[in-house]
């Protein structure tokens, strides 16, 4: 059960007279641990457990996690009201009390100690896996295989939210199990006709010999999977696959055979970096050119490295970090980013899932499911225009006065008379509607039921967009949600949270925030009442440079479009999932080099992900303990 | 139940009819209680059947005497079975009081492998989780019955649904849904998600015709092996020029392709039962089918679970019937389940998280929904019966099956008297047909311990020792 966001179905509705809530918990535990802004954490928020004040709030909850606990580092500068000594979870031994960032802590913290960033500090780099996105648009490019074959492998742990976390890898029978299953099945596709054949092997056995087709083959098509030429010991061992299936079978048959073994091999299914070592270090070194055009294509394309990467690691362009820099700015102007932008966002916003969401009909009667794809892809239009197009920062996504619609949503939501199935600009007024927070996925993302949920909604802002932590609420707390009240607003019927001592201590924070986007029901539609009372949408932010009162989404989304904390925040998440895993205490002067760069460029995401080639975590690795 | 009373004396038996020895078929009446089949070649298995958010426990609880109890409206649909039943009644899932994450994903975790949620980075709602500290039973009971075989599976494990509502939706919350937990690798825990697509499920398991050559006449097993071989020479080489933690990464996937290749040479059919391949089932409606639905905690109307969960239990069972493993689970949803419950014979209008608490407690609903789960437990049980052994015997009496849920009171998540169930015959390496009541305050651990000495082991402890006294007595 989760008390901070009780999740409500298609409900029918009760009639209650009176507001009925039932809170019942065991532990009169004071949820006075103030929520805290550590300066983003990714989203492995160290999940204090909420005991009392005196625990100090921010990351202190997770310090005496056993195997598993990855608590991100601590406060990285920003303001920090919790006075957090920054203490992340003991994961796996990178924790170390925190670094501190070098702005000034909240009230009551450590005094902020200056990074020393002279050394290279990667950070961990562990082994990493082709994600179920990938692994899907890997076989798409590598063999036109447009099927999305990814999805037939067990789901990813969620991990650091983005389902790409390294550390979490698990290779259950089942995977393994599935890997052939598609591997075999795509081989079979790629060899099934003689046209098929020579597309897949590049060469054509009316002119070439089987043998030196064959041989080719392994080569360019083992160099393509791998992304690096192969060895000689694996040439040998993959045309050895050839010269086992051939006599027993088919030419055909023999190539699907290769391609199998190709298709489960390590150096498909990973992305193992050997490195190459740095004058003066022992213990980091340089990822290779190859390693580098991996690590380049899969960051912003979610795909195996093309032609032209491929070839700038063979003749030395991708060594130096101006080389990588240029190279990111060329496949950032490439539409191919897209994809990889819109798996971000998507799961950022936690709006990836809501295609075919189904609503109360009787609350929401013009919604229909078929509209969820379509606020996604508003969102998603939207986001492509800022960047690609238009100004191209984080601020602008909050506060844009225009969005992006069709026909069918333009009738929707009532505004912007737009004609026709494609997309098209169309301003808003600037007055209701502005930015991600006026746009209907975002909103019915943070509506699971019927009803409007306060704390869901500043919960996601907080922790989402400005990388608060919330503390876990008090163990034993059983909640019910309230019942319908057809006499109350929202607002009203929320009250309880604040009068009940137990629970105020974090409520009074979360549901203010919530409050502001009251206008908007769960599916995004603009309401002027609740219940027949009109619609108070005055909200406050408890703290972070956004602190303060607002009225509604455009008001928030101004706050939010000029927040340094979200803009970390947002920072802190492409550092996570762009080097697919959390963020730890090594991670300093990576996270440190990221806000600045971000901030210089007054928050152009372009630029963000430039600079996220230019860390030492993404030029350097580790050398690898033996 | 055999009491020596009416225990068929030796004698009885020689005297057949002219004193010859007769070979009657093997009765029953003739085991002493607590005996086995005398070196019996049949094949002991064992299964666990799971479903979600605890019960009504004032309904799930027998009445009358330990061995001959009744069961209530509620659980009226295992009428037939009681005699192959035991009622474990009383047993806490004390584990639950240490380690991380809400009741829901600590039950989950403790449920079979009797040790705590260990922290980590999955929201549960109450605290960050990753994986139980400790392997579960079924792997460890499979690892140990399964030397020296080849079966196709070590274990088996099928879902109605998983990881389908509320926070778990769509990307793999363990922590709330995974109760299997294969034996760890270094460090590394092992939780084993269940297969989620029928028709995948049997494409895996009886495989689709299409693992074999398109034109060739290469034997298939010999053609996958020469492909595996191959393959693993790689992870073996790549393994060696990595880091010791990354090394350890590939090793574990090194092994699971080693365990696959092994099994394209299974024995199957080594139970002995009757084994007929299931028909190829059909995709459901369900956009759910054969994917995760991605999170937002967004429910979603789930109409085919009945049906899904019906065809997974066929499978499950062809799969013990065919020998293909000897050990497997079978999942009713998710623990947080938050899938509606609008579909035949429920046709209720919230889901069931709703009526547990989330919408008001709801004792109506749930006896319903509970007695529509005591109905697929007794439908499995059926088809389980129903498949014919070498020796006369059937399936059923050669499993040993453990009815599990995470919580004992939906309202409260309480995990103190938690309704546990024992059935088949299990060769009778237990006292089946009775109601126990143990005593207050016995961990649950103790019964996972009786569980691995049903299947031989000599085990005195099992999960965190301290939530341990040894083997649960009472029941075999």
């Amino acid at each position: 059960m989760t008390p901070l966001e009780p999740m409500t179905p298609i409900r029918q509705p009760r009639p209650a007279p009176f507001l009925s809530l039932s809170l019942l918990f065991i532990a009169a535990t004071a949820c006075t641990a103030n929520l805290s802004n550590p300066g983003g954490n990714g989203s492995s928020s160290g999940g204090s457990q909420g005991s009392g004040g005196s625990s100090g709030s921010g990351n202190s909850g997770m310090s005496s996690g056993s195997g598993g606990s990855t608590g991100s580092g601590g406060s990285k500068g920003s303001s920090n009201s919790g006075g957090s000594s920054g203490s992340g979870g003991s994961g796996a031994g990178t924790s170390s009390g925190g670094q501190t960032g070098t702005d000034p802590g909240g009230s009551g913290g450590q005094p902020a100690m200056p990074l020393d960033c002279s050394q290279r500090t990667p950070g961990p780099a562990p082994l990493r896996r082709l994600t179920r996105f990938e692994y899907s648009n890997t076989m798409r490019d590598l063999l036109g295989d447009t099927t999305s074959p990814g999805d037939l492998l067990p789901p990813e742990l969620k991990g650091n939210g983005f389902s790409n976390d390294a550390t979490s890898i698990t290779t259950p029978r089942l995977l393994v199990d599935a890997y052939q299953s598609v591997a075999h099945d795509i081989a079979a596709r790629a060899t099934m006709t003689a046209s098929a054949l020579t597309k897949t092997t590049g060469c054509d056995t009316s002119k070439m010999s089987e043998d030196a087709c064959s041989q080719s083959f392994v080569t360019s098509f083992g160099a393509k999977a791998f992304r690096r030429p192969l060895d000689s010991t694996e040439s040998a061992a993959i045309l050895g696959v050839y010269k086992a299936i051939r006599p027993s079978s088919t030419y055909a048959d023999a190539i699907a055979a290769v391609i199998e073994m190709i298709l489960q091999s390590p150096q498909f299914l990973y992305k193992p970096e050997l490195g190459t070592s740095l004058t003066g270090s022992t213990t980091v070194a340089r990822v290779t050119g190859y390693e580098m055009a991996t690590r380049l294509s899969y960051l912003f394309w979610g795909t195996m490295p093309d032609q032209t990467l491929l070839d700038a690691a063979k003749s030395g362009k991708l060594d130096s970090a101006d080389q990588v820099k240029a190279q990111a700015q060329k496949m950032l102007d490439d539409p191919r980013t897209k994809d990889v932008l819109h798996f971000f966002h998507d799961t950022w916003l936690s709006i990836s899932g809501i295609d075919g969401t189904q609503k109360d009909t009787t609350w929401f009667k013009t919604y229909d499911p078929s509209l969820a794809t379509l606020f996604r892809q508003e969102t998603e239009q939207f986001m492509d225009y800022v960047v690609f197009k238009g100004n191209g920062d984080l601020g602008t996504m909050f506060s844009a006065p225009f969005t992006f619609l069709n026909a069918k949503l333009s009738k929707f939501y009532g505004f912007g008379n737009v004609t026709g199935d494609a997309f098209q600009m169309v301003t808003t007024d600037g007055k209701q509607r502005g930015g991600l927070l006026s746009q209907a996925s975002l909103l019915m993302a943070t509506t699971p039921g019927a009803h409007n949920n306060p704390v869901v909604r500043g919960k996601f802002i907080y922790t989402q967009l400005l990388c608060g932590t919330v503390p876990d609420p008090p163990p034993g707390i059983m909640f019910t949600e309230p019942d319908p009240d057809s006499t109350q607003t929202v607002r009203e019927v929320f009250v309880a949270h604040r009068s009940n001592p137990g629970c105020a201590g974090c409520h009074m924070k979360l549901d203010p925030i919530g409050f502001g986007l009251e206008h908007f029901n769960g599916v995004g539609l603009w309401q002027d009442q609740d219940n027949g009372k009109p619609i108070d949408s005055t909200g406050v932010m408890p703290d972070t440079d956004t602190a303060g009162t607002f009225d509604g989404a455009v008001e928030l989304g101004k706050k939010l479009a000029g927040s340094k904390d979200a803009r970390n925040c947002y920072a802190g998440k492409w550092l996570t999932f762009g080097y697919g895993r959390v963020e730890t205490a090594q991670d300093g002067c990576n996270r440190q080099s990221l806000q600045d760069a971000f901030s210089a460029a007054n928050g152009n995401i372009k630029q963000l992900l430039v600079a996220l080639t230019q860390t030492d975590a993404f030029l350097y690795r580790p050398v690898a303990q033996p | 139940m055999i009491t020596s009373k009416n225990r068929i004396s030796r004698r009885s038996l020689l005297r057949g009819a002219g004193g010859a020895a007769i070979g009657l078929p093997f009765l029953e009446a003739m085991l002493r209680p607590g005996q086995s089949h005398a070196a019996s070649t049949i094949p002991l298995r064992f299964l666990v059947f799971y479903t979600p958010g605890g019960t009504l426990l004032d309904k799930w609880r027998p009445t009358g005497s330990e061995s001959a109890y009744t069961l209530s409206d509620m659980m009226s649909p295992l009428n037939a079975w009681k005699d192959r039943m035991l009622f474990v009644d009383g047993l806490n899932m004390n584990i639950t009081q240490i380690g991380v994450g809400h009741p829901h994903s600590r039950g989950m975790a403790g449920l079979l492998t009797g040790t705590q949620l260990l922290s980590g980075t999955f929201d549960t709602g109450q605290g960050l989780a990753s994986w139980a500290e400790g392997p579960s039973v079924d792997q460890v009971i499979a690892s140990r019955i399964n030397k020296g075989l080849n079966l196709k599976f070590p274990s088996l494990e099928f879902s109605s649904g998983w990881a389908i509502s509320g926070r778990s939706a769509g990307q793999a919350s363990y922590a709330a849904n995974t109760i299997n937990y294969n034996l760890a690798t270094g460090s590394t825990k092992n939780p084993i998600a269940p297969q989620v697509d029928q028709v995948a499920a049997f494409k895996r398991i009886w495989g689709d015709g299409s693992a074999g050559t398109m034109t060739g006449t290469m034997d298939p097993n010999a053609r996958a092996k020469s492909i595996l071989d191959a393959v693993q020479t790689q992870y073996t080489s790549l393994a060696g020029k990595l880091g010791s933690s990354d090394r350890a990464t590939l090793q574990a996937h090194l092994d699971m392709i080693r365990q696959m290749e092994m099994s394209l040479t299974a024995t199957t059919g080594g139970g002995g039962a009757t084994c007929v391949t299931p028909p190829k089932p059909m995709a459901t409606d369900s956009s759910l089918s054969g994917q995760m639905q991605s999170g937002s905690g967004v429910i979603v109307t789930e109409k085919d679970i009945p049906q899904k969960g019906t065809i997974m239990t066929d499978l499950l069972v062809a799969s013990l019937a065919c020998d293909m493993t000897r050990v497997a689970t079978m999942q009713w949803a998710d623990s947080e389940a938050k899938f509606i419950m609008n579909f035949d014979p429920l046709n209720l209008a919230d889901h069931h998280h709703a009526y547990q608490h989330e919408h008001g407690f709801n004792p109506d609903a749930l006896n319903k929904i509970y007695k529509w789960y005591a109905g697929n437990f007794a439908y499995l049980l059926q088809k389980m019966d129903a498949v014919k052994e070498a020796d006369g015997t059937t399936l059923l009496d050669n499993t040993l099956i453990f009815w599990v849920t995470e919580i004992q009171k939906p309202d409260s998540h309480e995990q103190t008297n938690m309704p546990l169930v024992l059935a088949g015959k299990a060769q009778g390496k237990y006292r089946t047909g009775r109601w126990v009541q143990v005593p207050k305050n016995t961990s649950h651990n103790n019964l996972l311990v009786t569980l691995l000495n049903i299947f031989g082991g000599t085990d005195t402890t099992f999960g965190d020792a301290k939530y341990c006294t040894g083997a649960l007595s009472g029941i075999t």
